[in-house]
């Protein structure tokens, strides 16, 4: 049984299409991210299920039920705010308390369930302070106890991590899988973050535009991304425009700026084709010289750029025509083998290790 | 090295720093001394009309003059129970006509500061517009429209809404109408101005958690304008106080305020010792709110919005 659901939903803010014609299942329990560039209608997205906006057209279901009409506050779902919205007159206490005073719940109760929420957020001690008394993270787990302690069907967060340092992120990131995972409630992420969405996430959307360009799981984005768009915008990835040029036995070669490419085995693109190959940097296999068979996809050129990463190494290769190939090698200790800029190198990556588009 | 470079630096914070002390000195403090010097002689027949106190500076005649200071105009206050009365009556006038303003400006308020953005500046303009003209033309207008043939009374009978005329000229309601409408646009601009500086997702965050939106207006927009509501009702209340031209003019019999009571000691009394010291004891009744206000203000450290980053 889906929690929600939309179903054909456009929203229009003027002359622009925020959301265009966007239909999507989240199940019970899924730990679900929307990702995008900003203006990509992710957050249009989330505020039309929070109830902030209501739909030009199309339906939103919640467990079942149609809320596309439903105001925000007679919603099932709550929200945390990428700005935190923590209210600047009531203390931690009172905050985390809002929404159980608003349901009329007796006193003990709420006591009862607002120290539950300090504790699951591990804020225990500091229900009497004021919001500007906390660090940063510590307003962003107010936010979260404020929003988990009205047990809703459905928890939006929206841009969780993206206020908070670089150390805290990541950590604060497996804390929330954490927290879904031991409550089961379902949440609902946007971000702009690849590397979040797919630390957090059990499944994706990569929207574009208004619209969602491919649903999957972190690996299956990563691994055949559906579009240009959703390769280029998840990881590193180096581009070939090309033409199919025909069939050598089963085998496809394309013709591109770099030279012949050969993608394999690949039978649904017919001969004629107009289609990008995708690469990934760490597929790319950086070498001296070309190893004794000549192998396919093998580009002669020079280091052009090398940056170390610690646990990766990037290298920018300069192959003819002028073009740039990205690639990366892990570090796994001293002995690795590094290349220098000016050094001359031979790249190759195998067929099966290219991702074919439509152009 | 450092000290060179900060002595211009503090002098120019001295300069920042003393202007408005120097400001307040002369155009506060100095015609303060002067009233006080006032309401401290004694009144005489003549010309000014009353016995100067402070006349010289040598200090010799001064110390002399000290021992002759005369607190007569404020045992003339106290003894007066018309002075008390007065006081009492323009403290509830103004506190009735700043909780009218109140009430009736925070919807208009929230309404500018709700509307388009691009409309928002042309009724701000509108909120002003009536000081474009006189205060005293403005109030001249209404016994114009309250008094018993007035227009307000003509459209209620055309309307058939009443048979005989409502007295309202002349009576303390036509001076909190008066001084209600005199004042409205300094009760509506603070609290715009507050209402404005609301964060937005605040209300969302209110509603998200399941607050209506009368709820969310009452937990959250109310108590984030206090700032405004607070600042509005001390710039009603406080001029309200010793407003002398609306119950002079609107006011009848039975309207008592020390503002017209001053102005009848100066003017038609030529008691410049009692009005001099009725004055000061106004603005000692006034300080009390003020310095309340400044506290506040203190302590609102905490409780004004504050952006999130």
């Amino acid at each position: 049984m889906p929690l929600l659901r939309l179903e054909h939903v456009t929203k229009r803010h003027g002359g622009f299409t925020a959301v265009n014609d966007v239909s999507l299942t989240i199940g019970k329990g899924e730990l679900f991210a929307l990702l995008g560039p900003s203006g990509c209608g992710k957050t249009t997205l989330l505020r039309l299920v929070a109830g902030f906006e209501t739909p030009d057209q199309g339906r939103v279901l919640i467990d079942g039920e149609e809320v596309t009409e439903v105001p925000a506050h007679r919603r099932p779902v709550n929200m945390m705010f990428q700005s935190y919205a923590l209210f600047p007159h009531m203390s931690v206490e009172k905050n985390i308390a809002f929404g159980l005073v608003q349901d009329g719940l007796p006193k003990k109760e709420i006591a009862a369930r607002v120290a539950d929420g300090l504790r699951l957020v591990q804020l225990e001690g500091l229900g009497a302070r004021r919001p500007d008394r906390l660090s940063g993270g510590q307003r962003q787990r107010v936010a979260l106890a404020r929003a988990l302690v009205k047990r809703p069907k459905l928890l939006l967060l929206d841009e969780p991590l993206a206020a908070l340092d670089k150390r805290l992120r990541e950590e604060t990131g497996f804390e929330l899988v954490h927290l879904q995972k031991t409550l089961g409630t379902t949440f609902l992420v946007v971000t702009h973050d690849q590397k979040e969405a797919m630390a957090m996430a059990g499944r994706i959307a990569v929207m574009r535009a208004g619209r969602i360009e491919q649903i999957g799981t972190a690996a299956e984005i990563y691994e055949r991304p559906a579009s240009r768009h959703v390769a280029e915008f998840v990881g590193e990835i180096n581009l070939f425009d090309g033409e199919v040029v025909g069939p050598d036995e089963d085998r496809r070669k394309v013709a591109t700026a770099a030279g012949v490419l050969d993608i394999g085995p690949r039978a649904r693109f017919a001969p004629g084709a107009a289609i990008i190959v995708a690469v990934r940097p760490e597929r790319v296999v950086l070498a001296r010289t070309a190893s004794g068979a000549i192998e396919a996809n093998a580009f002669p050129g020079t280091i052009a750029e090398k940056a170390y990463l610690g646990d990766v190494t990037l290298y920018r290769v300069a192959i003819a025509a002028g073009l740039v190939l990205r690639a990366a090698r892990p570090n796994t200790g001293p002995g690795d083998e590094m290349f220098e800029p000016g050094d001359s190198v031979v790249a190759t990556f195998a067929p099966e290790s290219c991702v074919v588009l439509r152009a | 090295m450092i000290a060179r470079h900060r002595r211009p630096a503090q002098a120019g914070r001295l300069v920042v720093l003393g202007l408005p002390y120097l400001w307040l000195l002369a155009f506060f403090l100095a015609p303060f001394a002067l009233v006080l010097r006032v309401a401290l002689s004694q009144s005489a027949l003549g010309r000014p009309p009353y016995t100067p106190v402070f006349d010289t500076l040598d200090p010799v005649i001064l110390s002399q003059k000290l021992r002759e200071l005369s607190l007569d105009a404020f045992a003339r206050l106290a003894a007066d129970s018309l002075y008390l009365d007065a006081y009492l009556g323009s403290l509830a006038m103004a506190a009735a006509a700043t909780f009218v303003t109140l009430v009736l400006a925070f919807p208009m308020a929230l309404a500018i500061a709700r509307s388009d953005a691009r409309l928002r500046p042309l009724l701000l303009v509108l909120v002003i517009a009536p000081f474009w003209t006189s205060a005293l033309v403005r109030v001249y207008a209404f016994i114009m429209i309250l008094k018993d043939e007035g227009l307000l009374n003509l459209a209620l009978r055309g309307l058939g809404l009443i048979d005989a005329p409502l007295h309202i000229f002349a009576t303390n309601t036509a001076v909190l109408i008066g001084i209600v409408y005199a004042y409205f646009p300094f009760m509506v601009l603070p609290l715009y101005a507050a209402l404005d500086a609301q964060d937005k997702t605040l209300r969302e965050a209110a509603a998200d958690l399941g607050a209506a939106p009368l709820q969310v207006l009452a937990r959250i927009t109310l108590p984030l304008a206090w700032p405004g509501i607070a600042a509005g009702s001390l710039m009603v209340f406080i001029p309200a106080v010793g407003e002398f031209v609306i119950p002079d003019l609107l006011g009848g019999s039975g309207t008592l305020m020390i503002g017209t009571v001053l102005w009848s000691d100066f003017f038609a009394n030529r008691d410049w010792p009692a009005a001099a010291a009725a004055a000061v004891v106004l603005l000692a009744l006034l300080a009390g709110p003020l310095a309340l206000y400044e506290r506040l203000q203190v302590k609102d450290g905490a409780l004004t919005p504050r952006e999130t980053p």
